[in-house]
């Protein structure tokens, strides 16, 4: 990846984290050190960043224009995480969660992020904090 | 296939794999199975999956640790329940299949079963109260036909009614249990034949019990949608009705209109048994009529039977529809008080005697009187039969008798145990 990155990466736990993804292009959203998922709100990926890709061994191909709670990580397809997107209100909230990227157990903190009036809705997904 | 193929794979499969090191510290997992031990533990924290399981199977580390073999099969679709977890709106239950790995590593797949589980659950429960529901009523039998005709559920309702258990009821004609003129007529085909074409049908009629007594029951007989029927029949004899229909049954003592010695055997002896396997008490009082022979002296034979007739009413009177009340011998009337305990019994008895001391009836050679003496015995497990117990509601009366009359006393249960001597 011959980008040149100049977007700082945000702060995962920044109170704006929404607005800011908002207007990150894909090749900036690649630059933080945090995953991104970008959805559409009936949760189709929109795009898919370099940390998560590299966590999870999915390539980005393999994962945009899918639904992210059914047809990429289904394990997430009930109410501590999937059902919360549903409700049609703003969704800020973070969830301790053991993701098994490439099969290992691994500590993240999910961030759920909705937004009303918002084309995007995000899982943003940090390592450790156990 | 590539890797990420088998990645992908692995995400989205929806039955939970781990590979455990021997200590049970967890190596390798899929989604699913995290998502599953997240139900168990939101805080991630525990990744020994043996210990964590043990929390809520206590036998499991004892099966792995007995699992001598170097590999194969520790267990197979082994159901654990966790309960209410916060995050599921059932109990959760899984199903559980453990293998070991020549190399020492345990393959786990674990499945989600709880909606399955809390289906299973749910219609046992229901069955079960509607069981107890069936097996509750009294003098009600509901069982049901298959598509031929033949019974095909028998429960305890059903038993009772009949004094027949399931294993000499299944696959019978609902003619055998009518009397063998109403089969000559064919009753129970018009019946069935009237429910097929209208739904449901009903009829009143004579059923024989234990292929020896006749009841008359009132039957309702429902098509149902596999072809078969449901039969929900109401013994009516037991009721009590008026003398003459009692007479006509020829199990009443002319007399008295009350139950004969020979029905209270038959009948009695089976409300034991039901009691017994209900796990309920069951009380019998023995009545004998104090110095009966001065009334008669008194009164004539006539005013004799009126007194004994009176005896009779105000026993029936005093009991429940389904306590059975019979006629013993010359003066004395055994009462048989099913799902009664002593205390209740001797309430019973206290309330007869009571009546009776009270009892006054003009008549030609002055006004008639009678007192009684009653003997109450509960069942006990030392009992042999109901002879027994009626021999301790014997001996009960006895004690009245000697103590004064015109009083209850109550039958001690007797004791299983070698008595012993007393130096």
């Amino acid at each position: 990846m011959l980008t040149i990155v100049t977007t700082p990466t945000l702060d995962v736990f920044a109170p704006d984290l929404h607005d800011q993804l908002d207007r990150l292009s894909q090749a900036e959203l690649d630059a933080m050190e945090f995953g991104v998922v970008r959805m559409s709100t009936s949760g189709k990926v929109v795009a898919y960043n370099a940390y998560e890709s590299r966590l999870a061994g999915l390539s980005r191909e393999r994962v945009i224009g899918k639904h992210f709670f059914t047809e990429v990580a289904p394990c997430t397809n009930h109410y501590i995480v999937s059902v919360r997107f549903d409700a049609p209100i703003n969704l800020d909230a973070l969830v301790p969660y053991v993701f098994t990227l490439r099969m290992r157990p691994t500590h993240v903190q999910l961030r759920l992020l909705k937004k009303e009036r918002s084309t995007y809705q995000y899982l943003i997904v940090a390592r450790g904090q156990s | 296939m590539s890797d990420e193929d088998l990645l992908e794979f692995l995400y989205v499969c929806p039955v939970g794999l781990a590979q455990l090191a021997s200590d049970g510290s967890v190596e390798m997992a899929n989604p699913a199975y995290a998502q599953l031990m997240n139900q168990l533990d939101p805080s991630g924290g525990s990744v020994n999956f043996i210990e964590l399981i043990a929390r809520y199977a206590p036998e499991f580390p004892a099966m792995v640790r007995d699992f001598t073999a170097q590999s194969g099969v520790i267990c197979q679709h082994h159901r654990v329940s966790f309960g209410v977890v916060t995050t599921s709106p059932f109990p959760l239950v899984a199903s559980l299949t453990m293998n070991r790995l020549a190399r020492g590593s345990i393959v786990v797949a674990m499945h989600d079963i709880s909606s399955a589980a809390a289906d299973q659950r749910a219609a046992k429960e229901s069955d079960q109260r509607f069981r107890s529901l069936v097996d509750g009523v009294r003098d009600y039998a509901i069982f049901t036909l298959d598509e031929k005709g033949k019974v095909s559920t028998w429960n305890l309702s059903a038993e009772k009614l009949f004094g027949m258990g399931a294993d000499r009821a299944m696959g019978r004609d609902l003619a055998s249990l009518m009397p063998r003129e109403d089969v000559a007529g064919d009753r129970s085909r018009a019946l069935q034949l009237s429910a097929r074409t209208t739904g449901w049908s009903e009829d009143e009629g004579w059923w024989v019990r234990e292929a020896t007594t006749r009841f008359w029951g009132s039957a309702n007989i429902s098509a149902v949608e596999n072809g078969g029927f449901t039969v929900i029949l109401r013994d009516l004899s037991r009721r009590k009705r008026g003398e003459d229909e009692l007479r006509a049954m020829a199990n009443a003592d002319a007399l008295t209109g009350l139950a004969t010695r020979r029905y209270l055997a038959e009948c009695g002896e089976k409300e034991l048994f039901l009691a017994r396997r209900a796990g309920v008490p069951l009380s019998v009082l023995m009545l004998d009529a104090d110095h009966f022979k001065q009334v008669n002296e008194q009164h004539g034979h006539a005013g004799g039977d009126q007194v004994l007739r009176a005896i009779a009413r105000i026993c029936r009177d005093q009991t429940r529809d389904v306590d059975l009340v019979a006629r013993y011998g010359g003066e004395e009337i055994v009462v048989v008080l099913p799902d009664t305990d002593i205390i209740g019994a001797r309430n019973v008895a206290e309330r007869i005697r009571l009546t009776l001391e009270a009892y006054r009836e003009p008549s030609a050679s002055g006004v008639l009187r009678v007192t009684a003496s009653i003997g109450v015995a509960c069942s006990s497990p030392a009992d042999a039969d109901l002879d027994a117990l009626i021999a301790r509601a014997d001996a009960a009366l006895y004690e009245a008798k000697s103590r004064g009359r015109n009083r209850v006393a109550l039958s001690r249960p007797p004791t299983s145990e070698p008595q012993l001597a007393v130096a």
